[in-house]
């Protein structure tokens, strides 16, 4: 009797330790894969570079390139106040109801809703308007996370 | 009871093993956990550092292209001209430049249009690439494949230059703003900004020679320092006036040493030239670079306030060109032991342009202009000279046409602080001896004066009598009261010189007077 008994912690032991490193095992492949894509997406980040051109009126010619990333970047512009312009670049637009969702590249979700981006293809000029912060946006892996922005103005 | 025995030790046995066995799995469960915690905690910085390593380069090409690029001594330049763009190579620059578009201003719009098929062509004797973008633009940026943004400068042919200049004659001048921003690779020992004071005006009307060292624009270079000074700065430039105003900079020397190290200077693209200098009691040598047309020296042309200059024109009377306007220019000042080299440009629209002087012969009455617009006078004047003509010096005999100019400001009610100066030519002959001109004055009368001039070792000078120069520094304007004008002293400043010419200027308001 004391044989079954022992031979059923033996089985209990192992169940637990096979259960515990299975959802071990899913949570650091989640994880892992969550961080190549941040990863990937900070690349993005530090492969950017911009110019911010003579304002003609009240535009700017801004020129972005991202020397780690050679596909279509999507621009989001978010105006904001001159009261505003210390901190443009932590602005963020106001949730909504939509399935769009921003990440930052620590993986901070910065917007979910319906945001309007605008396809860009690098090293065009485009103009933006005085007092406008530009979300550089990337697609990483179907996430589209924000790898920088331009404050103007 | 042997068997049982047995039996005891077989079930320690097991249950040890249970143990071990329970001891890995839980060994397991930690290297689970572990292992992807170390790869996560290891590979964020990696990767990132990874990035930024992959991008360097890029980047670094980027910026390298913006130093490459319409720069001083840069091999490409930019220009705009008849509605082409023209890369211009003086060299083959490390990092090529590529258009990709380009960025059309006009009227306060921007057209962005892709870089058209260039043509390769020369420019000014170098090998360049026109694009064809159309006139009329005020402005042209050239966007290259790097993702920068490069402006055009315009450019002036030869010979096409305006001539029109407009004199504002007994008019004021608004006070003038300042701007200023400085790059330098070399840290001057002192560089000021002060454009409340004129810095002569400081040292002459407070009589000490530390007057000057905190007003004004200064300069304060020493040693063997190569110096790469950029500043800009608000000066009395006129829309219709691209071209550079009178640069004044000041040096320290050795006291008691007049002219220690003769700072010799080099034409920058022709543009500019070292035309005079003087010595400024307290221990500065002011260096003033004018424009330079049509490629003749202004020998010995001297101001006796130091600010301004003067210009022999076929005319007997003319009067300077007041250039209001808040075009700040650029300078870089590439001072060496024995050299100086000055490079000039223009503001506008945030925009920096290169002064487009050689070539473009300006008139000599427009190279005739007064500083003090530039040194935050509240009121300046100008007005108009009266001719007398020339003395010469071994005969004292009053010769020919000269020219002089007169300027100043208001000091107090009804008190005019006046200055004058002459194109002077002071010769070897000059012995120290004692000689008598005279000046008319008001068209209606002569006034006699002495100067004493100096021998050639003595740098030429000629004072008034009673006017030590060594102990009373250098001539200043003069306080006139009511009609009644008193002679300053001058300095001419090329002892090799056999003639000094001389006028008078009537006074303040009083314009159109000469007499032939």
């Amino acid at each position: 009797m004391e044989a079954v008994s022992s031979f059923l912690i033996v089985i209990a032991t192992v169940v637990l330790g096979l259960v515990v490193f299975s959802l071990f095992s899913v949570y650091s492949v989640a994880e892992y894969s969550r961080q190549v894509i941040l990863n990937e997406a900070r690349s993005y980040a530090e492969g950017l570079y911009y110019q911010v051109g003579t304002p003609a009126g009240d535009e700017y010619p801004v020129v972005i390139k991202d020397f780690n990333y050679n596909g279509t970047l999507y621009l989001y512009f978010l105006t904001f106040s001159p009261s505003e312009a210390s901190s443009a670049q932590y602005l963020t637009p106001p949730s909504g109801n939509g399935n769009t969702v921003i990440y930052s590249v620590t993986g901070q979700e910065l917007y979910q809703g319906q945001l309007p981006l605008i396809k860009y293809e690098q090293g065009t000029p485009v103009l933006v308007q005085n007092l406008t912060v530009v979300w550089v946006i990337a697609n990483v892996s179907g996430g589209l996370f924000r790898i920088g922005e331009v404050v103007v103005g | 009871m042997t068997i049982v025995r047995t039996w005891r030790k077989s079930n320690r046995k097991d249950k040890g093993l249970s143990a071990v066995i329970g001891m890995l799995f839980v060994l397991l469960i930690m290297l689970a956990v572990l292992i992807p915690l170390v790869t996560y905690m290891e590979s964020s910085p990696t990767m990132q550092e990874q990035a930024i390593q992959q991008a360097q380069p890029y980047l670094q090409k980027a910026q390298e292209q913006l130093g490459e690029v319409n720069q001083q001594n840069s091999p490409v330049q930019i220009y705009y001209y008849d509605g082409d763009v023209y890369l211009v190579y003086a060299s083959t620059p490390p990092v090529p430049v590529n258009a990709s578009y380009f960025l059309l201003y006009n009227g306060g719009t921007v057209k962005i249009v892709m870089t058209p098929q260039p043509t390769k062509t020369t420019f000014n004797g170098y090998v360049a690439y026109a694009y064809q973008v159309g006139n009329g633009y005020s402005l042209v940026g050239l966007v290259t494949t790097v993702g920068n943004i490069i402006y055009a400068d315009p450019y002036t042919p030869p010979g096409s230059a305006s001539t029109s200049s407009t004199s504002v004659d007994g008019g004021a001048l608004p006070p003038l703003p300042l701007a200023v921003s400085l790059n330098s690779n070399t840290t001057p020992q002192e560089i000021k900004f002060n454009w409340n004071q004129n810095p002569i005006e400081g040292y002459f009307s407070s009589g000490s020679n530390n007057a000057i060292s905190n007003k004004g624009l200064l300069f304060t270079f020493t040693g063997n320092n190569w110096v790469n000074l950029t500043f800009s700065l608000f000066c009395g430039w006129g829309p219709y006036d691209p071209s550079p105003d009178t640069i004044y900079l000041l040096l320290p020397t050795t006291a008691g040493n007049p002219w220690p190290v003769m700072v010799t200077f080099n034409d920058v693209q022709g543009y500019w030239n070292l035309t005079t200098w003087r010595w400024v009691p307290g221990g500065w040598y002011m260096l003033i670079w004018t424009p330079q047309p049509g490629g003749q020296p202004i020998r010995g042309t001297y101001s006796s306030f130091g600010m301004f200059d003067v210009v022999k024109i076929p005319s007997y009377q003319y009067s300077w060109q007041f250039f209001p306007g808040t075009y700040p220019i650029k300078l870089a000042f590439h001072i060496t032991q024995g050299g100086v080299t000055v490079y000039a440009y223009y503001q506008d629209n945030g925009q920096w342009y290169p002064i487009p002087l050689p070539d473009q012969q300006l008139p000599q009455e427009l190279w005739n202009r007064i500083k003090s617009d530039c040194w935050g006078y509240g009121q300046v004047y100008s007005a108009w000279l009266n001719y007398i003509g020339s003395f010469d010096i071994a005969n004292q005999q009053i010769m020919e046409a000269f020219n002089v100019y007169y300027g100043g400001y208001e000091q107090g009610v009804n008190e005019w602080v006046t200055n004058f100066s002459l194109d002077g030519k002071l010769g070897g002959a000059s012995n120290g001896g004692q000689t008598t001109a005279l000046l008319d004055y008001y068209g209606s009368q002569w006034w006699q004066a002495y100067w004493h001039f100096y021998k050639p070792s003595d740098y030429g000078f000629i004072t008034v009598p009673g006017y030590n120069l060594t102990t009373d520094g250098m001539p200043i304007g003069i306080y006139q009261g009511p009609g009644y004008p008193t002679l300053p002293s001058f300095v001419v400043l090329d002892p090799g010189l056999s003639e000094i010419m001389v006028a008078w200027s009537p006074g303040i308001g009083v314009e159109n007077y000469a007499i032939s």
